[in-house]
C-alpha cells in the first residue's frame, strides 16, 4: 500500500509474490480528534485543593448570647489585633494569645496548649467551649479557634452571638 | 557504464510512541477530572495548623444545603477599608442574596425551604464554605438563620492538611 515502504521494508521478490492488498482504516482523522480532546482538557482543567467539613452543631432557635453562657464553661474570644492580626483570649487566663503574620502558626499552637491545659484541670464533667468572636475577626482566625479546641479533644464547641 | 545515482534515504518521523504518549495524558485526564458542581463558587478557605477537617469523601451527609459566603476582596487582598472583609454575597442553590444589609427573612426562608426539600430530618447540615478573608460579623447572621430554620448541625469548610 502507498505509503508502507517508508516504514516497512519488503524485498522486491516478496513484493512481487504479495497479490493480497493490506486494508488499514485512515488513522489521521483519529488522531487529530485526540488532539482536539487533549487540547480540551488542557485549556478546560484546573486544579483544586482538597476540602474537608469541620463537624459543628448549630444552637437552638434563637441562639446563645454571651450572658447565657455559664462561668464554668470555657469562654474564648477572639478580638483582632489591627487589620491582620487576631488575639485569642481565654476568660479566666490574665493575658491573651496574640498572632499577626509569621507569629500566627505559633499563636495557634499556643491556644491549642492552653485549651489541652485547661482540659486537663478539668476532672469530671465534660467541658464545653464557646467561642465567641468579634464581629471584625477573620473568618479564617473562627475557623482556627474551632479546629484547636476540636484538637484538644473538646466534644462540645459551639459559637456565642452577639446580645 | 551507466553510473547509479545515489539514493538518498527516505526521512520520516515515527509518530507512534507520540501518540501512546497523547493517549496516555487523554487517559489521565479523564480519569482525573471531574465535572465542577454549580453550588459550589471558587473561595479561599481557612486552612488551620493540624487541619482536622475530614475530607469530603469520607463524610455521610447526602442531605445538606451549601451556603458559598464570597468574599469582596480580590484574591490578593486588599487595604480598601470599603471592601476589606466585607461579603458582597451568600450563594445559596445558585441564589445570591444581599450582604450589605443582610436580608434574614430572604435567608431564612431559604434555609427552611432547603430543608424542607431535603427531607427534614435531623441528619440535614448547613455546609458554612467561607472565604478566610470575610469578617464573622457576615457568618453570625448565617448561623442565626439556619438557627431559626430548624437547622441544628452544620459543617464548615476548611482545607485539608
Amino acid at each position: 500500500m502507498e505509503g508502507d515502504e517508508s516504514v516497512h521494508y519488503v524485498p522486491p521478490r516478496q513484493r512481487r509474490v504479495r497479490a493480497s492488498r493490506q486494508v488499514q482504516p485512515p488513522l489521521t482523522p483519529m488522531i487529530d480528534v485526540v488532539f482536539q480532546l487533549l487540547l480540551f482538557f488542557l485549556l478546560g482543567t484546573s486544579f483544586r485543593e482538597q476540602e474537608g467539613q469541620l463537624l459543628a452543631s448549630l444552637p437552638e432557635k434563637g441562639g446563645i448570647t454571651a450572658s447565657e453562657v455559664i462561668v464554668q464553661e470555657l469562654n474564648l474570644e477572639i478580638h483582632a489585633a489591627g487589620a491582620m492580626g487576631v488575639r485569642y483570649y481565654v476568660r479566666g487566663e490574665n493575658m491573651g494569645i496574640e498572632g499577626s503574620g509569621e507569629s500566627l502558626k505559633s499563636a495557634a499552637n499556643e491556644l491549642h496548649q492552653l485549651l489541652v491545659e485547661r482540659r486537663r484541670k478539668q476532672t469530671g464533667t465534660e467541658l464545653s467551649v464557646f467561642i465567641s468572636p468579634a464581629p471584625d475577626v477573620r473568618w479564617e482566625y473562627v475557623v482556627e479557634a474551632f479546629n484547636q479546641a476540636v484538637r484538644a479533644g473538646y466534644k462540645k464547641v459551639g459559637f456565642v452571638g452577639g446580645e | 557504464m551507466a553510473r547509479q545515482g545515489k539514493q538518498l534515504a527516505d526521512l520520516s518521523l515515527n509518530l507512534t510512541p507520540m501518540i501512546d504518549c497523547v493517549f496516555q495524558l487523554m487517559l489521565f485526564f479523564i480519569l482525573t477530572s471531574q465535572a465542577a458542581s454549580q453550588l459550589i463558587v471558587p473561595v479561599e478557605l481557612a486552612h488551620p495548623l493540624e487541619s482536622k477537617a475530614i475530607a469530603q469523601d469520607k463524610l455521610d451527609s447526602p442531605h445538606k444545603v451549601i451556603v458559598n459566603v464570597v468574599s469582596a476582596e480580590p484574591d490578593n487582598g486588599s487595604s480598601d477599608p470599603l471592601v476589606m472583609g466585607k461579603a458582597v454575597t451568600y450563594r445559596i442553590n445558585n441564589r445570591d442574596f444581599t450582604t450589605q444589609p443582610v436580608d434574614m427573612d430572604a435567608l431564612r426562608s431559604e434555609l427552611r425551604a432547603a430543608k424542607d426539600a431535603g427531607g427534614d430530618d435531623d441528619g440535614f447540615c448547613l455546609e458554612i464554605r467561607g472565604d478566610k478573608k470575610v469578617h464573622f460579623a457576615f457568618f453570625e447572621p448565617l448561623m442565626r438563620a439556619a438557627g431559626d430554620a430548624g437547622i441544628s448541625r452544620m459543617n464548615i469548610s476548611a482545607r485539608v492538611d
